[in-house]
């Protein structure tokens, strides 16, 4: 259990490695304060379409022998639930906390690689964490942007590459030790 | 498009071309999707807008992304299941991005050769994007050229005993700084581009 969620979270994250909201996060760190909103709506709407779609999957579609059309349960499952809070986040706050990509994505990840609904809940929490860690430091990447004299010529919209390229460096801090430097196949 | 729309349509493609393994194949068989899903929303968006099926446009469009991706990943399943198994969960990152619900399912009334215009020209400009980042990284990652064939692809050696360090090109931290150096030429020549514009204004 514990290895599962480590595996999602950093040993192979599902930010870095799947891509899963790798553009949102690059954009949504500018505002993350406001997000608090948005991300507990992600985490009930995750945990309850996964946990639903689990059992519809195991009660119908592995019987049926058609476990390829899940998706199809899960986009069916999420817009329900997403649908139901969005109108209700509407209706108390007059805001919206709208988001269709990275849930989505996620619970097909979850699954898709899980065996067990606690293993797919698991993957869920440890994707979802995964975007948080990547938020701060995202958002700390930029504040340091800021505070730089690449402030002076950067404007907004340009500090993204700076980003992408601070991405790439911490994907090979997290996962270097995954690779076998002293093979002679890579340093040949 | 504005300017703002423009930097967040490259950003999209960057960020989906970084996660997709380093193989032209992947790359046109992401775009043969990619293009396949642009057609196929512009008619069903005009049919929905035919039958004033207006309320719920969004909400049928989303299930029919997820809907086209079953049916392309099962075709797929059946002709290439190599290639299928290996794609397997990044099949559905060209149908569930942000590019797909921020310029494809849109709210405009439009005619259909309006909006297929539109959405190809979005579209084209992303697939040869995908098309040129993948061959780049399969070229000067693996040394060679890879093309998808059925029942899995063929592989044409372009530069003989790559596999030392080059091989790193390929990984998904060195597509990361590459699309980061990318963003940076493209937002140099567009800035550049808008001075000579304001001075020929003048």
């Amino acid at each position: 259990m514990l290895f599962t969620f480590f595996h999602y979270f950093i040993f192979s994250s599902s930010v870095l490695l799947y891509g899963i909201g790798f553009n949102s996060v690059t954009i949504l760190s500018d505002k993350i304060r406001l997000l608090r909103l948005s991300l507990i709506k992600a985490l009930l709407t995750i945990l309850l379409t996964t946990i639903s779609s689990w059992a519809v999957c195991y009660t119908f579609l592995i019987p049926l022998n058609i476990c390829e059309l899940y998706p199809f349960v899960v986009i069916l499952i999420f817009l329900g639930i997403s649908i139901f809070f969005e109108t209700i986040i509407r209706i108390t706050t007059d805001d919206s906390a709208a988001d269709f990509n990275l849930t989505l994505l996620i619970i097909i990840l979850a699954m898709n690689e899980s065996l067990s609904m606690i293993e797919a809940v698991i993957i869920c929490l440890a994707s979802l964490a995964s975007f948080i860690l990547l938020l701060f430091i995202v958002h700390i990447i930029k504040l340091r942007i800021y505070s730089t004299n690449l402030n002076n010529y950067v404007t907004f919209t340009s500090k993204k590459p700076l980003v992408f390229i601070a991405l790439g460096i911490l994907i090979i801090i997290f996962l270097g030790v995954n690779i076998s430097w002293l093979n002679t196949g890579m340093l040949k | 498009m504005t300017r703002r729309a423009v930097a967040l349509y490259m950003s999209i493609t960057c960020a989906l071309s970084i996660i997709m393994p380093g193989r032209f194949y992947i790359g046109v068989i992401l775009s043969v999707e990619m293009l396949l899903l642009t057609v196929t929303i512009a008619f069903l968006t005009h049919l929905l807008n035919y039958i004033k099926l207006t309320l719920i446009k969004e909400c049928i469009l989303c299930i029919y992304v997820i809907f086209f991706t079953i049916l392309f990943k099962s075709l797929l399943s059946l002709a290439m299941p190599l290639i299928a198994l290996q794609l397997s969960f990044l099949i559905y990152f060209p149908s569930i991005s942000s590019f797909t619900t921020a310029f494809l399912i849109t709210d405009s009334n439009k005619t259909l050769m309006a909006s297929l215009i539109d959405n190809l020209t979005s579209s084209l400009v992303f697939c040869v994007y995908i098309l040129l980042f993948s061959l780049f990284r399969d070229l000067f990652g693996y040394g060679t050229i890879t093309f998808p064939a059925i029942p899995s692809f063929i592989q044409l050696r372009v530069i003989a005993d790559n596999t030392g360090i080059s091989s790193l090109i390929a990984s998904v931290p060195a597509a990361c700084i590459l699309s980061g150096v990318l963003l940076i030429v493209f937002l140099m020549i567009e800035r550049k581009y808008n001075i000579i514009k304001l001075a020929t204004r003048k």
